[in-house]
């Protein structure tokens, strides 16, 4: 019953978060953009729990939705634009643009499905709270620390970048 | 349940939609809207691999290591994304533009 | 004298109960499916009825905090005023503005109500009621608390209209500011119960609930308290929807049934957060006598009693104060409150009290109220010191109306 029900969800999140993905990309006006951002992000997270990543779904959720497109939906309002400015690229660049990521599709699924995984023998299907946080102040303790001096960084940027004088 | 192929195929999908987002539209934050997909599906190619494939040999490496990759990625991510928009309302405040082709000359 | 365990069980039960009749005349897969359809049924049908009882027990607690008698004439002491009120809502007019995003502006309120509903799947009714027991409950509920924001700035922006646009902006800066101490808060409470799952801190506080532990439990719950209220966009935090400030804010627009949405969202919101709080603070369903699961129900309404309490009492914070109390006196206040949870969790204090049994709860108890008093009487004496020497508040709230005048 469980194969069942992860199949379908599988397959409705995949089709959401493509959907989400394309909307970003064609839709003409920004503050759309920002909402099909946030059902593409939405349903990542739920990729995530699909694959037994509790924490990094609830993660994604709280940093992506409740932080980034937050953060987007002020920059649109900060810097609004007149609605018949063009929005897309000319013809040519666009037909350029498809034929690249078409191409690279093409190429990355190629690779994928010709290449012989080493698959473990039972997926890891177990809760990862309590492993991420000791691989966190054990193993992975420098890039940890360093993480958290990119983000102070980034504050500091932001905040300057963006004051009035 | 899906196998590793259609996640890994799904995370393709999306990171190549990213790319022709940022190829072709004009706004900048749209751009970064892009650049925020092609980061989600690096995230699920690697959270995809940490549940399906062995997990790495050796003493240094846990068995979430697919996992943390995501995260410092989440984490880097939204200090990038904070740090683009606020160059995007810098720049706003000066050209009173947010189209890449109009920002494209340094002054005079 | 406790009760027979069948009263206590009554939820699981009758779960139990519904597996095994089902389960023999339908498969597996669809027994698993309906019980937890009905699960879910259940739930939101008693979020609805609660949030009536909600709304009428605020309107009487309000109306006697300002000397006056509240809602009674529809029905004994008004409790069918907010059957009549939901009624008017579904009757009224649906009003749309006219270049209204119209796709936004239906979904926004749906935005702002489905994450507060979902937030109800893991509360921890009892010891063997709970929708889903997650192993990262109280991350899911807090990143399910962020949701919102995203649909009050579209609220704000679809209603085509400068006046929601800044009540939605301005609203969206107050829940962001107030997202991290929230969360912080509820860091020290993790630490001391060893794990994020919600049943699991109700079930280590079997012991001592967690608002005994020395310092670290009032503070926690005094900072998330306050900052889950402001989550809400309750008073006096609740600057972006507020009647008389900029018209009402960011649901301006709305009437009829998409405000009813945004009103239920609302009070289902200070429902979880009263529910959260009980679990983490107030050890859930730990009592005696009664059944778990009225305990529960209890202990959140009587947060919710408080909160109703602080709203008919103090005055509404104006934007910068709002701000000014996120950032420059919660935030330092969870971080330090994290550092001494460490101090707690490490040295092993509260466990040695405990094992005094009661005794050891009375004297945790002890150790709050004279910390408490102690501070107290250090911010009294501080707050002196500077007034008086240089005649600068702590708080710009508290500045008098007529500098230099003295009693």
């Amino acid at each position: 019953m469980t194969e069942v029900v992860a199949t379908i969800a599988f397959w409705v999140f995949a089709i959401t978060a493509v959907v989400g993905a394309l909307g970003v990309v064609w839709a003409k006006r920004v503050f759309h953009s920002a909402m099909f951002l946030t059902v593409a992000l939405g349903s990542t997270a739920a990729i995530y729990v699909l694959l037994s990543a509790d924490f990094l779904a609830a993660v994604q959720i709280l940093v992506y939705t409740g932080a980034v497109v937050i953060l987007v939906l002020f920059a649109i309002m900060l810097t609004p634009q007149s609605v018949e400015l063009p929005t897309f690229a000319p013809g040519g660049q666009q037909l350029g643009g498809v034929i690249v990521a078409l191409a690279l599709l093409a190429l990355m699924i190629a690779a994928i499905t010709n290449q012989p995984w080493p698959l473990a023998a039972q997926p890891l299907d177990q809760p990862t709270s309590f492993g991420l946080g000791q691989g966190l102040l054990t193993t992975y303790l420098f890039p940890f620390e360093l993480a958290s001096l990119v983000l102070l960084v980034a504050m500091i940027g932001a905040i300057l970048l963006a004051r009035e004088d | 349940m899906p196998g590793l192929n259609q996640f890994l195929i799904l995370g393709a999908i999306i990171f190549c939609i990213g790319i022709y987002g940022a190829l072709s539209r004009r706004n900048v934050v749209v751009l970064l809207m892009a650049l925020e997909l092609m980061l989600n599906g690096v995230n699920i190619t690697l959270v995809a691999f940490n549940r399906f494939l062995t997990p790495p040999a050796g003493v240094s490496s846990s068995p979430f290591a697919g996992q943390m990759f995501a995260l410092f990625v989440i984490a880097v991510a939204a200090a990038e994304a904070a740090l683009g928009l606020a160059i995007v309302i810098a720049v706003y405040r000066v050209r009173h533009t947010v189209q890449v082709d109009q920002i494209d000359a340094l002054r005079g | 004298m406790t009760i027979p365990s069948f009263l206590n069980d009554l939820i699981g039960q009758i779960g139990a109960l519904l597996y095994y009749l089902l389960g023999l005349v339908l498969p597996a897969w669809l027994t698993v499916l309906l019980v937890t359809l009905i699960g879910i049924a259940v739930a939101v049908t008693f979020v609805a009825v609660l949030v009536m009882s909600q709304v009428w027990a605020e309107r009487k607690v309000i109306a006697r905090i300002q000397d006056r008698v509240g809602p009674n004439r529809v029905g004994p002491f008004g409790i069918l005023q907010s059957v009549a009120d939901a009624l008017k809502l579904l009757t009224k007019e649906d009003i749309v503005p006219a270049n209204a995003d119209r796709l936004v502006f239906a979904l926004a309120p749906l935005v702002v109500l489905v994450p507060s509903l979902m937030i109800f799947a893991v509360l921890p009714f009892n010891w063997d009621a709970t929708i889903a027991r997650l192993d990262v409950g109280i991350l899911y509920v807090l990143a399910l608390a962020t949701f919102p924001t995203i649909g009050i700035v579209m609220a704000g922006w679809a209603s085509f209209n400068n006046y929601t646009l800044l009540g939605g902006m301005r609203a969206a800066a107050q829940l962001i500011s107030y997202e991290v101490p929230e969360v912080l808060s509820v860091m020290p409470i993790v630490l001391l119960a060893g794990t994020m799952s919600l049943w699991g801190i109700a079930n280590a506080q079997q012991g001592a609930w967690y608002i005994l532990a020395p310092i670290v439990g009032p503070l926690a719950f005094v900072l998330f308290f306050t900052a889950g209220i402001a989550e809400i966009n309750r008073s006096p935090f609740d600057l972006p929807e507020a009647e008389s400030e900029i018209i009402a804010g960011f649901h301006m627009e709305y009437s009829g049934m998409r405000f009813a949405l945004f009103f239920l969202a609302e009070y289902a919101n200070a429902f979880s957060v009263s529910a959260i709080a009980a679990t983490l603070f107030f050890g859930g369903w730990h009592g005696w006598i009664l059944p778990g699961y009225l305990w529960f129900v209890i202990k959140t309404y009587v947060l919710f009693l408080v909160m109703v309490w602080a709203r008919g009492t103090l005055p509404r914070l104006r934007y910068d104060q709002l701000m000014n109390l996120a950032w420059k006196i919660m935030l330092p206040l969870t971080l330090v409150n994290l550092l001494l949870a460490a101090l707690l969790k490490t040295s092993g204090f509260m466990e040695s009290v405990l094992s005094f049994g009661w005794l050891g709860v009375l004297i945790l108890l002890a150790i709050n109220l004279v910390v408490v008093y102690i501070l107290y009487r250090l911010y009294n004496q501080l707050f002196r010191a500077v007034r008086g020497s240089a005649g600068l508040p702590l708080l710009e709230a508290t500045q008098p109306a007529t500098q230099g005048a003295r009693p």
